[in-house]
């Protein structure tokens, strides 16, 4: 090949094509940004201003938090951010202890029950029991209405262990013969070779857990019965769903309610702030463990 | 609808659907199941037995309203809060047992028992120890069909009617108690409060002949169709058309789209107002029995029809504001209190709503409501409803524990001006509400999320019509009410039930999308035609047939 000629990319760019990079650029940004600040707008106008716009607003002109303090007293939500961190934090570990175990597990193929395990993890992958069969299990494991049921039934999903387990099996097997030739026995293994090279994979599917544990509600609408156990989520929902903030209830004097969409907007971003405080400090793993598996040797 | 996350698997896209589509699959699975865990007995309840006599309705009158309602729907209004709170209830009705309550609830929840006064005194009052096991309203078909597929059933289930249950009529049979013994007829006398809920409200207690719950009321007409007299006074129009062309020159004098304003709109599930078209053009209220008793649905009239191509007619003429197909009733709202919707349809408890909601921002907000009137000129018709949110059943229990909890449930159906009624809706004076200088209970804080308890939803009073703040909303309401009763048309088929439709839910969507579709210009009129064939050849003829034979045999 000539040296003359070099493929299109590795030219000098133009100015014109600067710019046009620049716009598409620009307008990709501003279609992810723009919801992001309506959101975030919506929650912070008044009602005269959202009645105004019809319903959304970019930046309010009269900025209020009147529908943060709405959402905010009488404690509810903040007893339901305790239990949702709680319940991330400690399903977050147990989850990936779980996983991270039956991943090692599976991924030696001389382990014993090997085949039948695997075969039993990836049969969840083809069909989930449905709510009434879950429900009933959970009713007869004692677990109905507490804490557990958060965490237990959802503990180990055969995606994640999947993932896991590739990238364990692409470990090089002479590391891990050496280590035992100087004596190191599995749990030794597992602690201090195999994990700290699979940092990038344990951040990735860790997120994925704390991501899916902050936000199920699912699980707790089914077993719990008393609302004082909420999530963060569910507590939230009731005020996303509220049709007419009387749907069907009496009294007589009333007050003026904050504004229905800038309580919803606020709600939302309650809900979306934790997770995006977290999420900067893992993305520098991410970019090596979502590639796992995807290139093989 | 919300999007289920069923447990036991991660929130990977792939199981995600998966999750979402064997939820909905397995709620159709799930029926089954539920036979199992029944008595096993067949689902032909009361086989040629008559249907039970309605509990005998026995007004009561606490306190006198300055506006009489009526036995036909009409609510009773007050200007001014009842200065004595009298009490209907002499003795606590609970032995201090525990009563657990399965309800659903459109508020947030409420602060704990240990620090909630009005749960405490609500507990003290009716002399039981109340635990509330509350569902989000939206999930809550999710949540009973799991409950009820267990053995733990609680002692008060909220049935919603609105919520399509598979073999209703035998979960009921094999769960709940049958209270006709209870309420039938006159005895009903021995809960007093009970006995002055209304007829039509009743009506959907009595499922297959026998009574198995006590209905929480709601008001029994059909939303009608609201508009800004403020704006048609500024405009000098009259809300009294006399046909469907005097009703298409008011929307052309009320679009301007330029300026933003168009005559109508409303939210994506309110579709365009069909319904409220429908009724002007003179189709049934959902099925119409003939004069030798057989069923047609209001699809397959011819004046369900008209209405179609009159409804396609006002949105190709642009009267329809263009958000129409896509936006939230909130948002269709807004614009009704801006003044870009000129006419809006809502339910009837909306009118109350828009001054709460919005009276005090938009100054100069005036609503009325249009009377009745016919496409053609002619008879007019105004739909009515069910009457009734849901029903709270009964577990099935001994004699004695049954009367405990009617007696509960009696205690909360104290009507208004009633001192239970005063606890029940506003706490306990001082902590959950205080006196203004008028003497009218005001609800503080503390008490606004206390009632996010809901006490409400197991048993409530018949409504009345009363607002501290707007006294002519409870004049103008009572009048509209007055006038429509006598126009008033019910499905014929309200409290008889169908298997087939029980299980199918998505046979009303085909239709309504297929209305939709019409109306918004994307298909033409036959194809509507088609459809409702269509929906005759896939349970709409089998619906029919069942509830043929349920009526025939009340």
């Amino acid at each position: 090949m000539s040296t003359n000629t070099r493929p299109v990319w590795m030219e000098k760019p133009t100015p014109v094509g600067n710019a046009l990079k620049a716009a598409v650029l620009v307008a990709v940004v501003a279609v992810v940004v723009i919801p992001f600040l309506i959101v975030i707008a919506t929650s912070l106008a008044g009602q005269e201003e959202l009645t105004r716009e019809g319903g959304f607003v970019l930046w309010p002109a009269e900025p209020t938090l009147d529908a943060y303090r709405a959402v905010l007293s009488g404690g509810i939500v903040s007893r339901a951010v305790a239990v949702s961190v709680g319940i991330t934090v400690a399903g977050t570990a147990i989850s990936l202890s779980a996983t991270v175990l039956t991943a090692y597990g599976l991924s030696r193929s001389g382990s014993t029950f090997h085949k039948p395990l695997l075969l039993i993890v990836l049969i969840t992958f083809l069909f989930s029991p449905g709510i009434i069969p879950s429900y009933l299990v959970v009713k007869q494991l004692g677990m109905l209405d507490s804490y557990a049921s958060l965490v237990l039934p959802t503990a180990i999903s055969a995606f994640n262990v999947v993932i896991v387990r590739g990238f364990f099996q692409n470990i090089p097997r002479e590391l891990l013969d050496s280590a035992r030739i100087d004596g190191a026995g599995e749990w030794r293994i597992l602690g201090r070779i195999v994990l700290p090279l699979s940092k990038a994979v344990i951040a990735v599917v860790g997120l994925f857990y704390a991501v899916s544990y902050w936000n199920s509600f699912f699980s707790a609408l089914l077993y719990l019965s008393d609302s004082q156990k909420w999530p963060l989520q569910l507590v939230l929902r009731t005020y996303v769903l509220q049709g007419s903030p009387l749907a069907g209830m009496e009294g007589a004097a009333t007050e003026v309610l904050p504004p229905q969409q800038a309580v919803q907007m606020a709600v939302v971003v309650i809900a979306l702030v934790p997770i995006l405080c977290i999420y900067p400090f893992l993305q520098r793993h991410f970019t090596k463990g979502v590639l796992t598996g995807a290139i093989k040797g | 609808m919300s999007s289920a996350r069923v447990p036991g698997t991660s929130s990977s896209r792939r199981a995600f659907l998966r999750g979402s589509s064997a939820s909905i699959a397995v709620l159709a699975v799930g029926a089954p199941l539920l036979s199992a865990c029944s008595s096993g007995s067949a689902g032909q309840a009361a086989t040629g037995a008559k249907a039970v006599e309605l509990p005998t309705f026995t007004p009561l009158s606490v306190a006198k309203p300055d506006l009489a309602g009526a036995a036909a729907g009409v609510e009773p209004g007050y200007l001014s809060f009842p200065a004595k709170a009298s009490k209907t209830v002499t003795k606590a009705p609970g032995s201090g047992a525990r009563v657990r309550a399965l309800v659903s609830t459109f508020t947030p929840p409420p602060p704990p028992l240990a620090k909630n006064d009005y749960w405490q005194q609500m507990n003290k009052a009716l002399g039981v120890d109340m635990k509330m096991e509350i569902t989000p309203a939206a999930d809550y078909p999710s949540k009973f069909s799991s409950v009820m597929a267990g053995s733990d059933i609680p002692d008060l289930v909220q049935a919603p009617l609105f919520m399509p249950l598979p073999r209703l009529t035998e979960l009921l049979e094999s769960r709940f108690a049958d209270l006709s013994d209870h309420l039938a007829g006159d005895k009903v006398a021995d809960y007093p409060n009970l006995a002055n809920l209304p007829t039509y409200a009743w009506r959907n207690a009595r499922i297959a002949g026998r009574l198995y719950g006590v209905p929480v009321t709601r008001p029994l007409f059909a939303g009608p169709l609201f508009y800004r007299l403020d704006l048609f006074d500024k405009q000098n129009l009259s809300a009294r058309p006399a046909n469907s062309d005097d009703f298409t020159a008011l929307c052309k004098e009320l679009t301007a789209a330029k300026s933003r304003r168009w005559a109508l709109g409303s939210g994506e599930s309110s579709r365009f107002n069909i319904d409220y078209f429908a009724q002007i053009f003179g189709a049934p209220r959902r099925w119409a029995k003939a004069d030798d008793g057989t069923l047609t649905r209001d699809v397959e009239s011819e004046e369900y029809i008209s209405a179609l191509e009159y409804a396609r007619s006002l949105n190709k003429a642009g009267y329809f504001h263009p958000d129409t197909a896509s936006m939230s009733a909130v948002q269709a709202k807004d614009h009704f209190a801006a003044g870009r919707i000129a006419m809006f349809a809502d339910g009837t408890a909306a009118w109350r709503a828009f001054y709460d909601v919005y009276g005090a921002r938009t100054p100069g907000l005036k609503v009325g409501a249009f009377l009745p009137f016919a496409a053609s000129g002619g008879k007019v018709q105004h739909y009515l409803d069910r009457g009734a949110y849901s029903i709270t059943a009964i577990k099935k229990s001994d004699d004695k524990r049954i009367r405990e909890l009617l007696g509960v449930l009696n205690f909360l159906a104290a009507p208004f001006g009633s001192r239970e009624y005063l606890l029940r809706v506003y706490g306990t004076e001082g902590v959950g509400f205080t006196r203004d200088k008028e003497g009218l209970p005001v609800l503080t804080e503390r008490g606004k999320s206390e009632q996010g308890t809901p006490f409400s939803y197991v048993m409530s009073a018949p409504s009345v019509l009363f607002h501290a703040r707007y006294p002519q909303w409870v004049r103008d309401q009572h009048e509209w009410e007055t006038k429509t009763a006598p126009a008033g048309v019910a499905d014929p088929t309200l409290g008889l039930y169908s298997e087939t439709q029980g299980r199918n839910t998505d046979l009303d969507k085909l239709l309504s999308d297929a209305a939709v579709a019409v109306v918004s210009g994307r298909s033409p009129v036959s194809s509507f035609t088609a459809t409702v064939k269509r929906w005759r050849q896939s349970g709409g003829d089998k619906i029919r047939k069942e509830l043929q034979k349920e009526l025939d045999r009340a």
